[in-house]
């Protein structure tokens, strides 16, 4: 009986990853053409097969960057709970961390992760 | 609230030589984001720089011990023994992967941090038994590993394997953390010597955790019912990343089971004999047996990778101070044979028209006699023959089986190494007895010849006298067992 919360957490999660899945169906929008999803190529039936629908590379890129914040965010919680206690080092380190951190952002915008409009091989 | 609040400075000495390869990594980072386009010959050096001082410390802090960062970092005889084996792999993989790369047309300066970022995370994963850290430094060995195995320009098979290898290595982190939950949840401690040696109730919650953590980890090292990404991944790689997942890969995925063995035997002894032996034992013939009918030469060795798991979990089975002496020993044997096996194939794949085919192999000894006599010897080394470290490796856990009394397990590796001698049999005797059919001779430089011969030499001295190495061992192997 102890750990009952953790069987009710596991539902909770169960129900958030069925609703993630499935409120897409029902609420997405519905179109019925079949050609929705195929590759343009100047109105001709398709060349090269191994086309495939475009999905923005972005969309990736920001979910990862998400994750960097994310993760710092979840660090400073705990960190801000016991920071009367850590005094001077505390605070030196917990600036390192996102100091660190940081460097991963400008890493991402120098290599041209956040470039929305990106274009061919911009490196 | 205040006494939870623990302060202590860590003790940065004992990971002084971790420290200097992440500084490594960041320099190198650092000086990609600085040009843009990292220029390899500076990339290089430093991490020549960086790797070398690192192994320096490393040998000259030999005898370092102790922990830091609140127990979270352990350094002891072992973890500088598997580090000092890391590095010095990484130091001969440089070698060789600038060449190959550019006949793959595949330069990226991303290279060498994500290099960089795989050993310093194993480097971390062989010094702790602190669970957190362990799932940590796991995602960091993996997630570079992931990348690196992707990184071919245009390849399709790389991205498949890589593919393949993320799904799976991401569902073996899930098991390894879920494992260690309920571990948590059994002791209250993420620490693994408390854990195993901590009496409290609800013992199931243990054994599901241990379970499922070493489900996890038997995953990463191919162990048989969990090794389908493992053929995909390492065929699909680029193939000086396949030596280096073979040889560092195989070293930092093992080194934490290697550290539970101790701590296992006590409490769950006939379990984990049972257990463990049965998956090794499926795992030699399963691997040895597709192995043989193998086409691809780089395949064929993946496949025997996957069996020297299993010769190597024989000895994890043996739960006392002589099969661990026995699996360090052939984990270290391995990380080199391996590693020079996959090599050798990463220099013949920089002619044009090698694919790693089998009968593109016979008559080697016509287009490169010193290739094929290093391939030979490192191939007999694989199978076992006396005068190279693989003897004495095999010798050791079949000592260390007989001593328990395995006798079953002793047999089967016995058949399973019968098995093998078909396919390393094969490849030799093509190479030497056959004619040629067709000339492929790779431009090599002095210095990666250098590098191979060097190679074959380690594989044959350590060989010769198992002494030099048996020291160092035997030293950590006992210190595992103490508390």
């Amino acid at each position: 009986m102890d750990y009952m919360a953790l069987l009710v957490f596991f539902g909770v999660m169960l129900a958030i990853a069925l609703v993630f899945v499935f409120v897409n169906v029902f609420l997405g929008p519905k179109t019925s053409d079949a050609l929705q999803d195929y590759p343009y190529e100047c109105g001709v039936p398709l060349y090269d097969k191994s086309a495939q629908s475009t999905f923005h590379q972005g969309y990736y890129l920001l979910g990862l960057l998400l994750l960097l914040f994310d993760i710092e965010a979840a660090f400073l919680f705990p960190w801000t709970v016991v920071y009367r206690y850590l005094g001077l080092f505390g605070f030196v380190e917990m600036f390192l961390f996102i100091l660190i951190l940081t460097y991963g952002l400008l890493y991402a915008w120098r290599k041209g992760a956040l470039n929305w409009q990106y274009e061919e091989e911009s490196l | 609230m205040e006494q939870l609040v623990r302060l202590e400075f860590p003790d940065l000495w004992l990971l002084l030589p971790e420290l200097v390869v992440l500084l490594t990594g960041f320099t190198l980072f650092s000086l990609d984001l600085l040009y843009r386009r990292l220029n390899h010959t500076l990339a290089i050096s430093v991490s020549l720089i960086g790797y070398l001082i690192a192994l320096l410390l490393l040998l000259f802090n030999w005898k370092a011990k102790g922990e830091t960062f609140y127990g979270l970092y352990h350094r002891d005889s072992f973890s500088t023994l598997l580090q000092a084996f890391m590095l010095l792999l990484t130091l001969l993989l440089l070698g060789f992967t600038r060449a190959y790369y550019r006949h793959r047309n595949s330069l990226y300066g991303e290279f060498y941090y994500i290099l960089n970022f795989a050993l310093a995370g194993g480097m971390f994963l062989v010094s702790s038994y602190n669970l957190l850290v362990l799932y940590v430094t796991l995602e960091a060995v993996s997630i570079s590993f992931y990348i690196l195995t992707a990184l071919l320009r245009s390849d399709f098979n790389a991205k498949e394997g890589a593919f393949k290898y993320l799904m799976l290595g991401g569902l073996s982190i899930a098991l390894a953390s879920y494992g260690a939950g309920f571990m948590y949840l059994y002791s209250g401690s993420l620490d693994l010597r408390y854990i195993l040696t901590h009496v409290g109730e609800n013992q199931y919650f243990l054994v599901l955790g241990l379970v499922l953590f070493l489900v996890g980890f038997a995953i990463k090292i191919g162990a048989v019912p969990f090794h389908f990404w493992l053929p995909d991944a390492y065929q699909g790689a680029p193939t000086p990343i396949t030596a280096y997942m073979a040889s560092v890969g195989k070293l930092a995925f093992f080194a934490p089971v290697v550290r539970l063995m101790p701590y296992v035997q006590e409490h769950f002894a006939y379990a984990w004999i049972t257990t463990v032996g049965l998956i090794s034992a499926i795992t030699m013939l399963y691997g040895n047996l597709t192995a043989l009918v193998q086409k691809d030469v780089k395949r064929l060795l993946a496949y025997s990778s996957i069996a020297h798991s299993g010769y190597i979990m024989a000895g994890i089975a043996v739960a006392e101070v002589i099969g661990l002496k026995a699996v360090i020993y052939f984990l270290l044997a391995y990380a080199l044979m391996g590693f020079g096996s996959f090599i050798v194939l990463a220099l013949m794949e920089r002619v044009s028209g090698w694919e790693n085919r089998l009968e593109q192999f016979s008559g080697l000894r016509f287009s490169v006699p010193w290739l094929a006599f290093s391939f030979m010897v490192l191939l007999l080394a694989l199978l076992g023959i006396p005068p190279t470290v693989g003897f004495v490796g095999k010798a050791l856990i079949f000592m260390a089986l007989s001593f328990e009394g395995l006798w079953w397990l002793a047999l089967v590796m016995i058949v399973a190494t019968g098995i093998s001698t078909g396919y390393y049999l094969r490849i030799t005797a093509l190479m030497f007895m056959k004619e040629q059919n067709s000339y492929f001779s790779p431009s090599v430089s002095a210095g990666e010849k250098l590098l191979i011969i060097l190679i074959t030499l380690g594989v044959v001295l350590l060989g010769a006298t198992p002494i030099i190495l048996w020291k160092f061992v035997s030293l950590s192997a006992e210190n595992l067992f103490v508390r």
